[in-house]
């Protein structure tokens, strides 16, 4: 028989009979020590080896179960249990009306959040961002961080690289990109600038890329950007999109206890629909944010979530406080001799930046446009080549090409005096004369 | 002060229309719409947005 202390009564088990007496601790003896790892902690010899057998229950011994007819004494009807009262009882008795519920204080999102930690459910669809409530909660009791940096966001901001932030003579992307950088971390916010490494940044934004490709020659340029979205995230897993300037890219920001919002910008030319077409369908929670109702129209069934206008640095554009003076024309598009293009002009000296960049040759600004239209033969090496052309360039009749009529009369000759075929400024905005009108008389000057 | 067609910007009454603007308006306005500030508060708001409806 066994011990008492160790609850062991084969004599009153109902598996006596398939217990056999030398399964008992005391014919049986301690089990042999298992063959341990080198360096592994010795374990105490438990009572597992020269314990009794463990039973099926325990605690406690049980009975006999009874033994069961064939058939049950009542079967289911899929109706209400039977001797409850089906037919016979009375209807229940209305429930006490409850008390009028009282006006809720008006709680603040943490508390909200701190009840749905306690409670532990936390309200939200993904459980990842429930438990990250919860620690930023349980960091903010104990006075880790406060409010306004749980509140602080991690952006990065991820733009294109063809020119350094904020741009140099060049009013774009980038320097709404910059505008955007400084306003965030004046606003308290960490940001990320991915851009080109020399962008420089007035605040303690920090910048994540090498060189502008444009700046220095040596990138590669591609047809459209290589983020191709824009997407705002939560700590864990990045999932919003947001669009400011139609092709838009960003990355996440990382994972920590804050959360994590990127946005950038890109090109917002003709890829613009087609960018912003993939930044929504890259996540399925992707939103996108526009920078004015135009935007929309072309796929206005994207996920729009809000319109945030581009903004100015005014300082760059002068006014004048009196009304009247001259005003700047505007070439129509497609106009001959205007060279079709919508960049305003004004009169020269007028303190618009647009203005005082064209002192400078474009070519000698623009690295690339450089490499695009290399500069232009010398003198000597253009009038080499002119003498060859004219040996060669004989017709079947017999004519030269100095005999033959010039198509292009003599619009290229007197503008292209480069002998490259691209016209010169001053020339082709020859008939492009600012249109002025006295402020007196209102006629046109 | 906005005119349907294109051409008609360079009609000599609209342009006296443009005289009577006051600039100094015209510029706060502008200052007060397009301000880097209020960028920044108008993109805060929408990453804000953003954050909930997916969170």
């Amino acid at each position: 028989m066994a011990s008492r202390r160790r609850r062991l009564q084969p004599d009153q088990l109902p598996q006596r009979d398939r217990v056999a007496s030398r399964h008992g601790a005391r014919r049986v003896g301690p089990r042999p020590p298992r063959l341990r790892r080198r360096g592994a902690a010795r374990r105490p010899v438990a009572h597992r080896g020269c314990g009794a057998l463990r039973l099926v229950a325990p605690r406690g011994v049980r009975r006999l179960r009874a033994r069961r007819d064939a058939l049950p004494d009542r079967l289911s009807d899929g109706c209400a249990t039977a001797g409850l009262g089906r037919r016979n009882a009375d209807p229940a008795r209305p429930r006490p009306p409850r008390d009028r519920a009282r006006p809720r204080a008006p709680a603040s999102r943490l508390d909200r959040d701190r009840r749905a930690a306690r409670a532990g459910s936390t309200g939200y669809a993904s459980r990842a961002f429930g438990r990250m409530v919860a620690r930023w909660t349980a960091a903010v009791e104990r006075g880790r961080v406060t409010i306004d940096e749980v509140r602080r966001c991690r952006v990065g901001l991820v733009c294109p690289v063809w020119f350094p932030v904020p741009p140099e003579a060049y009013g774009g992307t980038e320097r709404v990109v910059a505008l955007l950088a400084d306003g965030l971390v004046d606003a308290g916010h960490d940001v990320t600038l991915f851009a080109s490494g020399d962008s420089q940044t007035a605040r303690s934004a920090r910048v994540r890329l090498p060189h502008g490709a444009r700046a220095n020659g040596s990138g590669t340029r591609t047809g459209r950007c290589s983020t191709p979205c824009t997407r705002s995230s939560r700590p864990t897993s990045s999932t919003s999109c947001t669009t400011t300037r139609g092709c838009s890219g960003s990355r996440s920001a990382g994972s920590s206890t804050r959360r994590s919002v990127t946005r950038c910008t890109g090109r917002s030319t003709d890829s613009r629909a087609g960018c912003t077409s993939r930044c929504s369908s890259s996540r399925r929670t992707a939103k996108l944010i526009s920078i004015s109702m135009n935007q929309r129209r072309p796929k206005e069934h994207l996920p729009w979530i809000a319109n945030c206008p581009n903004a100015l640095d005014l300082s760059m554009y002068p006014f004048r406080r009196k009304p009247g003076g001259d005003y700047s024309r505007l070439p129509r598009p497609h106009e001959p001799g205007q060279g079709g293009s919508s960049r305003p002009r004004g009169g020269a000296g007028d303190g618009h930046p647009a203005q005082d960049r064209r002192e400078v040759p474009r070519a000698a600004r623009d690295p690339l446009l450089r490499r695009v239209h290399p500069p232009a033969p010398r003198r000597r090496d253009r009038v080499r080549r002119r003498g060859r052309s004219r040996r060669q360039g004989r017709a079947a009749d017999g004519r030269t090409r100095a005999d033959l009529p010039d198509r292009l009369g003599g619009a290229v000759r007197a503008d292209d005096d480069r002998g490259d075929g691209v016209r010169d400024a001053r020339s082709s905005r020859r008939g492009a004369a600012p249109f002025r009108r006295s402020s007196t008389t209102g006629a046109p000057a | 002060m906005i005119v349907d067609k294109y051409r008609d910007m360079e009609d000599p009454a609209v342009l006296e229309l443009a005289d009577s603007l006051d600039p100094v308006v015209i510029r706060t306005e502008v200052e007060t719409r397009f301000s880097p500030e209020n960028m920044v508060a108008n993109y805060v708001a929408a990453y804000e947005a953003t954050i909930e409806a997916t969170a």
